[in-house]
């Protein structure tokens, strides 16, 4: 079949190529390490909870509640890093190097605010930056924390409206196993530019017109590089995952699931990089358009930060937004699914469907452009 | 009677408001090798891509076997093989990889594939690197392997777009040799701005030039065309350039007087030259010529092209 003549003969120059192989293979290797090492070392959101205190209660409740915050556990471990006798210029630098959640002054009139119930209310300032999530995680902990406190010593009855809980194993995740979905959809997106490389050294080479001059067509020839693809992307997968196995992450769910996304969105790359091609006459070119469309992929996607909710509109009960319109971003919703929440492939219908056939949308549009640009006899 | 196996009927193609080809109507013979000669940007390489279905003419028709066949068809591409003359190469596989590759393109099974691969790589002395990488060969081998490329699928029609280009003599012997052993079994078109490979290789020679068809027929009457007998090259070292001049002070003993512009001097066809020099060389200096150096030489296609257009085929 001539599809696979061309499978064979793309992984055959892919293996001869060293520098191409190693950066497709290892670049998501790569990722992991690089935020395994920075982000990695924490044990998870509430070991950022260092929280200074200035206590300037003139009774002994302020104290107690400093004790409080000390004591105080969220899945099993310390919540909270208390820091006290620091002066105004330490704190404010603490904070601002993010060293710290937040600044919490407790008032001289503290105690006296919760025995004899003033007029006025006492203001306990938290001060902090909130664009920091921890100061935000903070904030919510202390006012719940503050309310057991100040109810237990006021023997006031009643039950708390809110109760704060993380999805099982998420509250003690760290920033980059948080981050590790990300990661791999970003590693697996950067195939965007080998495949236009690939397809483009073609061009520039001269060989495309022995393909041209033969029988095979523009689907033999893309079809046996999108299968190649395919191949590659497994390997890649494997090598990703296995290193991030050895700096101790492990997907809480299936991991022949998560290497299955990863392969199926290697598809949207290689749709991606055929329309990248369609338009490079040189390998420099291939580069520049095939991050221009890796760019948005990825970053509009969710797959390194969360992106707003924008719905566009609902159908049948799913909210249905603007960044819906790439099979990345259903990627990297069905990776997170699959690795941090341990969900099964029964509930990521949804995301695989729309994944493959947006990606298979992307490429039927890269075989058209390129068929037409590149292999197209009319000139 | 000759069997026609490719005609080209009023083809034209133009790029950009630039004529490239312009009504050019050619007919191919079974068995023959046809040479299309003429400088660069004739239209050589523009002919034989509408020829072999690269390229779409804005006008005319391709017909293989006396069918019309639409561009890029199937039926052409099969009886077809093309040598560019670049060299085109997958540089990181190995001469039978790309062999077998190409013929499979062409839908080779892969048994057959293999043994045309090898059967070619030993007739072009490329046996020895048969699992050496393309892009670790010399020039020469190249250049071998890119004919190879052209015949692994066993097309009945191939085009050879400036063969030698780039060859070595002893290389180029060699693939000449190729070529002629091709025609006896095979329809060779064969494209190049050098008149010796022309008129060593070729059975007709088609000359172009400004994308028009000037003038098609074998070397022999080609050449015939331009006078009998040898050609004196006089140069001259004053003035006087005129032809007609010349012609009228050499008339009855030469068969034609022309003046090359580029090396100044003047072509005179005359049967026994050698005998006819001294008076030749008297008769110009009685005239106001001045001549210089004298060389007598055979006719070339070369003087055909310049008898056609007055400029030398390489500028």
């Amino acid at each position: 079949m001539k599809t696979l003549i061309f499978v064979r003969k793309t992984l055959l120059e892919l293996w001869r190529s060293p520098q191409l192989i190693l950066i497709y293979l290892f670049f998501p290797s790569m990722m992991v390490l690089m935020y395994s090492f920075a982000y990695g070392q924490s044990s998870g959101m509430a070991s950022y909870l260092t929280v200074l205190v200035v206590n300037q209660d003139e009774g002994q409740l302020g104290a107690g509640f400093i004790e409080a915050m000390r004591k105080a556990e969220f899945d099993g471990k310390a919540a909270i890093t208390v820091i006290e006798d620091l002066s105004p210029n330490q704190a404010e630098v603490m904070l601002d190097e993010g060293k710290a959640a937040m600044l919490v002054t407790l008032p001289s009139e503290f105690s006296a605010a919760i025995l004899k119930d003033l007029p006025e209310p006492v203001q306990i300032e938290m001060l902090g930056d909130p664009l920091n999530d921890t100061y935000a995680f903070a904030q919510s902990f202390l006012q719940g924390l503050l309310h057991i406190y100040t109810d237990k010593l006021t023997g006031w009855q009643q039950e708390l409206p809110t109760k704060i809980e993380f999805l099982p194993n998420t509250g003690t995740l760290n920033d980059f196993q948080v981050g590790m979905p990300g990661i791999v959809i970003f590693g697996v997106l950067f195939g965007v530019i080998t495949n236009a490389l690939l397809l483009t050294r073609e061009r520039s080479d001269g060989t495309i017109k022995r393909i041209q001059l033969s029988k095979a067509r523009a689907a033999h020839y893309l079809g046996g590089i999108t299968l190649a693809g395919l191949i590659l992307s497994l390997v890649q997968m494997a090598i990703t995952f296995g290193v991030a196995a050895l700096v101790g992450f492990k997907p809480v769910g299936s991991l022949p699931l998560a290497i299955g996304i990863g392969v199926l969105a290697g598809l949207s790359a290689t749709g991606a990089g055929f329309i990248a091609a369609a338009f490079s006459k040189n390998e420099g070119e291939a580069t520049g358009y095939g991050t221009a469309l890796m760019v948005p992929l990825v970053f509009l996607s969710g797959a390194i930060f969360p992106m707003p909710v924008t719905e566009w509109f609902s159908i049948f009960g799913q909210s249905v937004q603007p960044y819906d319109i790439m099979p990345s971003t259903h990627a990297a919703r069905a990776m997170s699914k699959v690795v941090l929440y341990g969900q099964g492939i029964n509930n990521l219908g949804y995301e695989l469907i729309l994944m493959i056939l947006l990606s298979l949308v992307i490429i039927v549009i890269g075989i058209w452009l390129y068929q037409r640009n590149v292999l197209s006899e009319t000139r | 009677m000759t069997n026609i196996v490719l005609e080209a009927q009023n083809l034209s193609k133009s790029y950009n408001g630039l004529q490239a080809v312009k009504d050019l109507s050619l007919k191919v013979e079974e068995g023959e090798v046809f040479g299309f000669l003429g400088p660069n940007g004739a239209g050589k390489t523009t002919t034989i891509n509408m020829l072999c279905g690269l390229l779409r003419p804005d006008s005319g028709l391709v017909l293989l076997h006396g069918k019309a066949v639409t561009n890029g068809s199937k039926e052409t591409k099969a009886m077809v093989g093309v040598c560019p003359q670049n060299i085109v190469l997958w540089s990181k596989l190995t001469c039978l990889e790309q062999l077998i590759f190409v013929a499979q393109m062409y839908d080779l099974p892969e048994r057959k594939a293999r043994e045309n691969a090898k059967r070619l790589l030993h007739e072009l002395n490329l046996e020895e690197k048969s699992h050496k990488r393309a892009g670790t060969l010399s020039g020469g081998m190249q250049r071998r392997l890119n004919i190879a490329m052209a015949l692994v699928h066993d097309p009945q029609i191939i085009v050879l777009d400036e063969p030698e280009a780039g060859l070595d003599p002893q290389s180029r012997v060699s693939v000449r040799e190729y070529i002629q052993s091709l025609s006896r079994k095979k329809t060779v078109i064969l494209t190049t701005h050098n008149m010796d490979e022309a008129d060593r290789m070729a059975d007709r020679v088609a000359i172009i030039d400004h994308g028009q068809l000037l003038v098609m027929d074998t070397t022999q009457a080609l050449k015939a065309q331009t006078g009998d007998g040898d050609i004196l090259e006089i140069s001259l070292t004053n003035g006087l350039t005129d032809a007609e001049t010349a012609n009228r002070a050499l008339i009855g003993f030469a068969d034609k007087v022309s003046y090359e512009e580029n090396s100044h001097s003047l072509h005179i066809h005359a049967l026994n030259s050698i005998a006819h020099l001294p008076a030749f060389l008297e008769r110009l200096i009685n005239a106001g010529f001045a001549p210089g150096e004298v060389k007598i030489r055979q006719t070339t296609l070369e003087d055909v092209f310049i008898q056609l257009t007055g400029r030398r085929l390489r500028e």
